[in-house]
């Protein structure tokens, strides 16, 4: 992934820096919200990781000046400012994600592998994975001949999977994406929904497609991919 | 019209012309006695002087004078009732033919005979004059004139006391409707500032009265409210940007030493200290969430909400957490709750909701584990209760509970920071609602939350 970070803390920038180097992205760095700007001008990413704090011009009007000259580029808001109201102004400005400091670093990882995948126009009228199919329009799910019956909220929390097939979903991106909440939740809430769709995926067939990843999240994938992980 | 009757300075105006009217309506009732009275003692003088010329010309001429007398004056005059009689009460002359029966005829205080008579007269004030030879002579006033002109005058003195009336009261619900549009300008602007916007003013108005005093006094408060709440809202950000970057730092170093680190002994070291962290960013999130709610900054989405949906989604994500837990859920909908709206905001509301599920889940749990969840709606307000299976509360603690970190578990060794309640208490009381707390017979803690329902 081609990633720029505007980050104004060169600290955090350094360390985060060396750990997405780490897994094989190619990250540019500005340390202010002018020099971003120009650095996002100036060249392509796949992702913007923009601090919202910053000197000279903060993260909200960087993005905003970016999507008047008309660049589209993913944006992840990466800040300190945690309230509902905060997190409202990042996605006016034009923001595609809001990840509030300090996260975990796999948060980061699959948020940004979820902006990237986003970027592919997803009008699919099924989705599949090995012998698993969603028909998006009847509605119905099939592992290979056997019919799978899901209530309405099972449906979206597949629908999200599959669309993320092969990445990794952190906990609060279903509670934020299928439940539409967020804030922190104190129990397993999560687990317990993903360990009942799995009930019904997997239960029965010799190959799970549904992974817990400790300390990641989750992943729908087929067995025999999963070593790439 | 309710509502002006709310307005004290109409209020103030129908007391006011309630009293005018009263002490106008005595005056004029003691004006019309006054005249009456004078219009009597005429009368009286009237009577008086013919009877004295009665007694004149019977003197003179007597009983032929005196018939002859009378006859002319009842020819004569339109008012006056005559009535010569001899011994045995027969007419001998007169403008009427006979003594009124006794039942006609009244004796008055003042020695006058008050008497009812045939046309063309009605009532009459007479007196009765004898003479020698047992003569008889009634002479009186006929009344219905006076009593036409006093009934003119009353009808007068009524129609102005209700002309009166009438001005005053289109008079005060003019000057209380001036009133009630100062008022109600003032109340909305405070109503978008209890919402949340806290640049909202009370337009200035053209006018230099008291009003506009108090507009101004009001605008100038709402000035330093604002800054306060700004400085108050700079504070909690820069507060949890200072407190944030290093964490996000530390966090970082860690997980470059955990990376470095597979499989040791002080890996596990490292997770824990993560977890540490973790826990201390959603304690220091709390305060802040708490904080804010209580100052009331940032803007509360006012929107109406069907509750029960509102429920129905949260229970959707809970329920399965519950079963898989071996609690058992009894989720009941008053049927007039089903359809109950509230304002506010759903999110900060489905917050509320999941404190207080996961607060029956950590400190609720009996054997077996029960959890019961009302929708009710009473008297304007909807209800939104969990009802645990746990031990309960100590009576003297339920009070206490609300308050910040404040745990019951001595040891503190249960998950929670203690500011669970405190914020769902928080976001009712940003609602207009409130947060009940009581103890569940024969065991368990009931949270309510109460919001006012939307009509």
């Amino acid at each position: 992934m081609r990633l720029l970070l505007v980050e104004d803390d060169p600290a955090a920038a350094k360390l985060l820096i060396d750990r997405l180097h780490c897994d094989g992205d190619d990250v540019a760095y500005a340390e202010d919200g002018e020099s971003g700007l120009e650095k996002a001008l100036q060249d392509d990413f796949d992702v913007l990781i923009i601090d919202r704090m910053m000197p000279k011009l903060d993260g909200l009007n960087l993005v905003r000046q970016l999507r008047q000259k008309g660049i589209g580029t993913q944006v992840l808001f990466l800040t300190a400012l945690d309230s509902v109201d905060d997190r409202v102004a990042g996605f006016e400005a034009g923001g595609d994600d809001y990840l509030v400091k300090p996260f975990a670093y796999a948060e980061l990882r699959a948020r940004l592998e979820a902006l990237v995948r986003r970027q592919q126009p997803s009008q699919e009228t099924s989705l599949s994975l090995a012998d698993l199919t969603m028909d998006m329009i009847a509605r119905r799910v099939t592992r290979g001949t056997q019919e799978i019956a899901l209530q309405a909220r099972e449906f979206s929390l597949l629908e999200y999977l599959l669309r993320h097939k092969g990445q990794v979903v952190t906990r609060s991106m279903l509670l934020e994406n299928v439940w539409r909440y967020n804030f922190d939740t104190q129990t397993n809430v999560i687990d317990v929904h993903i360990s009942r769709l799995r009930n019904k995926l997997d239960k029965g067939f010799d190959a799970p497609l549904l992974h817990t990843l400790r300390g990641r999240g989750f992943m729908l994938q087929s067995a025999d991919k999963l070593d790439d992980i | 019209m309710r509502r002006l009757l709310r307005v004290s300075s109409f209020r103030a105006v129908l007391v006011y012309l309630s009293l005018f009217l009263l002490s106008t309506g005595m005056v004029l009732l003691f004006l019309h006695g006054q005249i009456n009275r004078v219009l009597t003692t005429n009368n009286d003088k009237a009577v008086w002087r013919d009877a004295a010329m009665m007694n004149q010309s019977y003197a003179l001429g007597g009983l032929p004078a005196v018939e002859k007398l009378v006859a002319q004056q009842s020819r004569l005059s339109g008012v006056g009732v005559y009535l010569l009689a001899d011994g045995l009460g027969r007419y001998m002359a007169g403008n009427i033919t006979a003594f009124p029966a006794p039942a006609d005829t009244q004796m008055q205080e003042d020695g006058w005979l008050h008497l009812r008579l045939p046309a063309p007269f009605a009532e009459a004030r007479a007196r009765v004059l004898r003479f020698d030879d047992n003569l008889v002579l009634l002479i009186g006033r006929d009344l219905s004139a006076q009593q036409a002109t006093m009934d003119d005058l009353a009808r007068g003195f009524f129609l102005a006391l209700l002309f009166l009336a009438i001005f005053g009261v289109i008079g005060g619900g003019l000057m209380g409707r001036q009133a009630l549009a100062r008022v109600e300008k003032i109340n909305h602007s405070l109503r978008a500032i209890m919402s949340g916007d806290f640049s909202a003013r009370i337009a200035p108005a053209s006018s230099q009265d008291e009003w506009a005093d108090l507009e101004t006094q009001i605008n100038q408060m709402l000035a330093r409210i604002e800054s306060l709440m700004l400085a108050m809202r700079e504070v909690t950000d820069n507060l949890a940007h200072d407190l944030r970057s290093p964490l996000t730092r530390l966090r970082g170093r860690l997980e470059k030493l955990a990376l470095n680190m597979q499989q040791t002994a002080q890996a596990d070291d490292i997770e824990q200290g993560l977890a540490d962290i973790d826990q201390l960013l959603s304690l220091f999130t709390a305060i802040l969430d708490l904080s804010r709610m209580e100052a009331g900054s940032g803007d509360l989405q006012q929107e109406p909400i069907a509750v029960k949906s509102l429920v129905d989604d949260v229970m959707e994500l809970y329920q399965p957490v519950f079963e898989e837990a071996s609690w058992t859920v009894d989720y009941t909908i008053d049927g007039q709750a089903a359809a109950a709206q509230v304002m506010g905001d759903r999110h900060l509301l489905a917050q509320a909701l999941i404190n207080l599920l996961e607060n029956a889940l950590v400190h609720g749990t009996g054997s077996p584990s029960h959890l019961m969840l009302h929708l009710t709606r009473n008297n304007g307000l909807v209800l939104i209760s969990v009802t645990d299976s746990g031990r309960g509360v100590d009576a003297d603690q339920l009070t206490h509970i609300r308050q910040r970190f404040v745990r019951l578990d001595e040891s503190r060794s249960r998950p929670g920071n203690g500011l669970g309640l405190s914020l769902v208490d928080a976001i009712c009381r940003r609602h207009g609602g409130q947060l009940r707390l009581s103890n569940h017979q024969p065991s368990g803690l009931r949270t309510e939350i109460c919001l006012t329902a939307r009509v």
